[in-house]
């Protein structure tokens, strides 16, 4: 949609009175992880650790790995998960799941980590009250791939989603495969003899020579629950030891049973089934499902980047010739919903951004990646992740803060994509000292100009007989939903 | 004195028993255990405390009573009339999978009945049923006249603990050169898998216990001592043990950290499915 | 199935074991005709102790077929009184006649109210 060749890079809204200030943790493409301040000032870099995500704990720690393997020879596995202090130490790591012989590398063991993992104290490894990730003990839940095969599934090689809990010393204590659990998830036949013919097959298309795999689920999110008032109420499904993860290419979200391993709540595959699911609408390709944790506004419900896009199996359609990638949106949802009823208790959409639905919706659009945090002042802080745009929005939408990523790939992905980042109280990080909240007025545009351009409005006017003016609304080509 | 079979419909077992007595000269009565009931439900009745069934609660067949002793399962049928107690040790429960037989080890058999224990295997290997021959690492020689007679479908060799450990658990001591001759074998042998077998053994004192994830840590060091191979594919199970609560997945997961301090490609292996 | 019967003048429970009062306050046990076509021909039953107590749900015998070995679910709680003696060397009474010469024990209830099926509702239960 027309985006603009030059524009403004950093911070470019913020209100210091109504944003909830503090540390962000940003990934940077082929550079690390940066922590900046509200004014978008690059406090610490910690170069080259990858981030999948990074995470910033208290003490000045962060979360990340010391690389990617080759990915000639997986898709987005990280070689670790490392825990580092302030001054780039390895505190704890993590890498003892498979071990690894790739032509032309050292063999050696690898995390194969990839999209989430979460420490102990914390349930969605962000703040909330009184639930610090623990920095010198704990478990760590940690996302991994592992190769299976499953002909329930399909016929051809999977890469499967696989949660380790791993002990402070680094040995995985609990193990969790997605794939045992796939005739659980309620695949309709169409959308398992899509799945049996490409399940998200991605041998030789990113990559020349990559081994083909098929990526089936594509876990990106994994959470615990934490205390609920679901659960205090008796509802046994949402016990705080439970997993929330969700599956980019299955449009599913679902919840595991810590005990048992058995799924005990979901949304998806399908959202025409329920009433309740019709309204809650299609939820497509969706990042980072988690419950807000307790202490947070809107706690006990269910916060997700719905991103649209593409994803899905099931009836082949005209955008979707072999029902692969079935279901499919040009714009992303933020949605907050109980996890009970399903109803929508508050969204950030291209409606509550301004920009009218279809016509314009596309403005607010990361097909991937992407994430939302809830904020203790009842604020979210949205990534939209694609083109590394962050936002920080008030329960009534308006934007009270906003970044945008100023570095872009030239090694990976040439975006300014950022995955996923995360907002920290000034507490979490004492070595960065005080930090000045400077105000960011948003920019007229209207009048906004690049040196040498010319300012706004007609130089001269003519006015004209009988014409009549404008009507407001006026119909287009298009109609409007909403 | 007269022997009498309990044998059922379609039972490939059954037959190589019958062939087999046939073949010494020895007469019998066969009755169905389900057809003839009235035979064989006295008899049933009178002998159900020395009979068994498998997880299923089947029971296994052929049954064997000679008016002395009773047998039942045609591993344990087999070794009685052809060494009397002698193979006792090396046959177990041998299931009732079709056309599959477990539960013979090859590594228990005792000096001197070795060719009782070929005849048994070439018997069964005739009668058309696949052998799962296990070994713990000891009588490598003798494993390997079986493999070389294509005397076992499956070979698992089970690595029952450390050196230290072998006489309380496998009932005798393993030599460093004997595993490496068995983990040989089992390497070119078809469908050969070598797993670390959590099982259940007594104590010096007498006391039921289970190898500990340490001792599997230990058990993994021993093998790797002995092949020199830290990327040898090797599993790790648990075998249940009357008394001790069935480990589960789950639990094996200690095991599996220690064992790949040595052995990096160690998983755990799920509960058998052909 | 069709050829199946249950009548109606006693209790059921989802264990596939019947109840039925007799004129004194006791209670007859026994299996229903959809378990003893499941078992096929039984060889064996293992009964229990006279005096001994069971709770609803819980096994108080074993029933042996060639092919299985089932467990009796008691259909109410209560105290064995008697036992069928004849099952011990005619098992088979519980194929030929699971509601009459087949019964297995006779029980002092000890609390009747306790939830069990009627005949439709087992009936409706062997549907599902």
């Amino acid at each position: 949609m027309g985006h603009p060749t030059i524009y403004p890079t950093g911070v470019t809204i913020y209100d210091p009175e109504k944003a909830w200030n503090g540390y962000t943790i940003v990934s940077a493409p082929d550079l690390g992880a940066i922590l900046i301040n509200m004014n978008g000032a690059e406090l610490r870099l910690w170069k080259d650790v990858h981030g999948f995500p990074n995470k910033i704990f208290p003490g000045g720690h962060i979360m990340g790995s010391t690389g990617t393997r080759n990915p000639k020879y997986a898709l987005q596995d990280q070689l670790d998960v490392v825990q580092l202090d302030w001054d780039g130490n390895i505190v704890w790591k993590f890498d003892k799941a498979e071990f690894i012989e790739d032509p032309g590398s050292p063999s050696r063991w690898m995390a194969r980590q990839h999209h989430d993992f979460q420490r102990e104290g914390s349930t969605v490894g962000y703040y909330a009250p009184g639930a610090e990730p623990k920095i010198n003990s704990g478990n760590t839940l940690v996302l991994s791939h592992k190769e299976v095969h499953c002909p329930y599934i399909s016929d051809k090689p999977l890469l499967d989603d696989v949660i380790y809990e791993v002990n402070w010393e680094g040995d995985i204590i609990w193990e969790w495969l997605c794939s045992d659990h796939v005739e659980e998830m309620g695949f309709t036949e169409a959308a398992r003899n899509a799945m049996c013919r490409d399940p998200n097959y991605r041998g030789g298309t990113l990559i020349e020579n990559a081994p083909g795999v098929g990526d089936w689920m594509h876990t990106n999110s994994m959470s615990t629950l934490g205390p609920n008032k679901w659960f205090d109420a008796g509802d046994a499904r949402f016990h705080p030891d439970n997993i929330i993860i969700d599956g980019r290419e299955t449009n599913i979200i679902c919840i595991i049973d810590k005990k048992t391993g058995k799924l005990v709540w979901k949304v998806g595959p399908d959202y025409d089934t329920s009433p309740e699911l019709k309204a809650l609408g299609w939820i497509i390709g969706q990042h980072h499902a988690h419950m807000i944790p307790r202490g947070l506004p809107g706690e006990g419900n269910i916060l997700v980047f719905d991103n649209g896009g593409w994803a899905g199996y099931g009836n082949p359609n005209p955008g979707a010739p072999k029902g692969v990638k079935a279901a499919q949106r040009d714009y992303s949802r933020v949605l907050e919903f109980d996890p009970v009823t399903l109803k929508i208790v508050w969204q950030y959409t291209p409606h509550e951004a301004g920009f009218l639905i279809p016509l314009d919706a596309s403005r607010f659009y990361s097909p991937f990646i992407s994430s939302a945090q809830r904020l203790p002042n009842g604020n979210t802080l949205i990534t939209e992740g694609s083109d590394g745009r962050l936002i920080e929005v008030t329960a009534e939408h308006e934007i009270v803060w906003e970044y945008i990523n100023p570095y872009r790939g030239k090694i990976s992905l040439p975006m300014h994509m950022v995955y996923r980042t995360y907002r920290a109280p000034y507490e979490w990080v004492p070595q960065a000292g005080k930090q000045k909240e400077v105000a960011i007025k948003p920019a007229d545009t209207a009048t906004f100009r690049m040196p040498g351009a010319a300012p706004l409005g007609p130089q001269s006017t003519v006015a004209v007989k009988g014409t009549i003016g404008y009507y407001s609304g006026a119909g287009h080509c298009v109609a409007a939903t909403e | 004195m007269p022997i009498t079979l309990y044998t059922g419909k379609n039972c490939a077992r059954c037959v190589i028993l019958k062939e087999y007595l046939a073949s010494r000269g020895q007469s019998f009565a066969a009755y169905d255990f389900q057809d003839d009931k009235d035979q064989f439900n006295p008899f049933y009745r009178a002998h159900r405390a020395a009979l068994h069934r498998d997880d299923e609660n089947r029971l296994e067949i052929p049954i064997y009573d000679d008016g002395v002793v009773v047998k039942q399962g045609i591993g344990e049928v087999l070794a009685y009339l052809l060494a009397g107690d002698a193979l006792a040790s090396c046959v177990g429960t041998t299931g009732v999978l079709h056309g599959w037989i477990s539960n013979l080890n090859v590594s228990a058999c005792p000096a001197g009945e070795e060719e009782h224990f070929l005849t048994m295997l070439r018997l069964l290997t005739k009668g058309g049923l696949q052998v799962i021959l296990d070994a713990d690492g000891r009588r490598p020689e003798l494993l390997e006249q079986v493999l070389k007679e294509g005397l076992a479908a499956r070979l698992m060799l089970n690595i029952l603990g450390p050196a230290e450990l072998y006489p309380a658990i496998a009932g005798g001591p393993l030599v460093p050169g004997d595993l490496k001759k068995s983990i040989a074998l089992a390497r070119s042998a078809k469908d050969g898998v070598i797993r670390i077998l959590v099982a259940p053994y007594r104590n010096s004192a007498g006391e039921l216990e289970r190898l500990t994830p340490v001792q599997a840590g230990a058990a993994a060091e021993f093998v790797f001592e002995a092949c020199a191979d830290r990327m040898l594919p090797v599993f790790i199970e648990a075998a249940s043990g009357e008394g001790l609560p069935d480990l589960r997945e789950q639990d094996l997961l200690p095991y599996r950290s220690k064992v790949r301090n040595t052995l990096v490609k160690a998983e755990i292996r799920k509960p058998e499915t052909h | 199935m069709a050829d199946l019967t249950y009548p109606s003048d006693r209790r059921y429970h989802a264990g596939h074991l019947w109840a039925k009062k007799n004129p004194d306050g006791t209670w007859l046990v026994g299996i229903t005709d959809f378990a003893q076509q499941q078992l096929g021909e039984v060889i064996f039953v293992d009964l229990p102790e006279v005096g001994a107590h069971f709770d609803q749900g819980k096994s108080c015998a074993d029933i042996e077929s060639a092919k299985v070995v089932s467990e009796a679910i008691i259909p109410l709680s209560g105290m064995i009184l008697k036992v069928n003696e004849a099952l011990v060397n005619t098992p088979e009474l519980l194929n030929s006649d699971p509601y009459g010469e087949g019964w297995l024990l006779r029980l002092a209830a000890d609390d009747a109210s306790e939830t069990t099926l009627d005949a439709e509702a087992y009936k409706a239960l062997l549907q599902e």
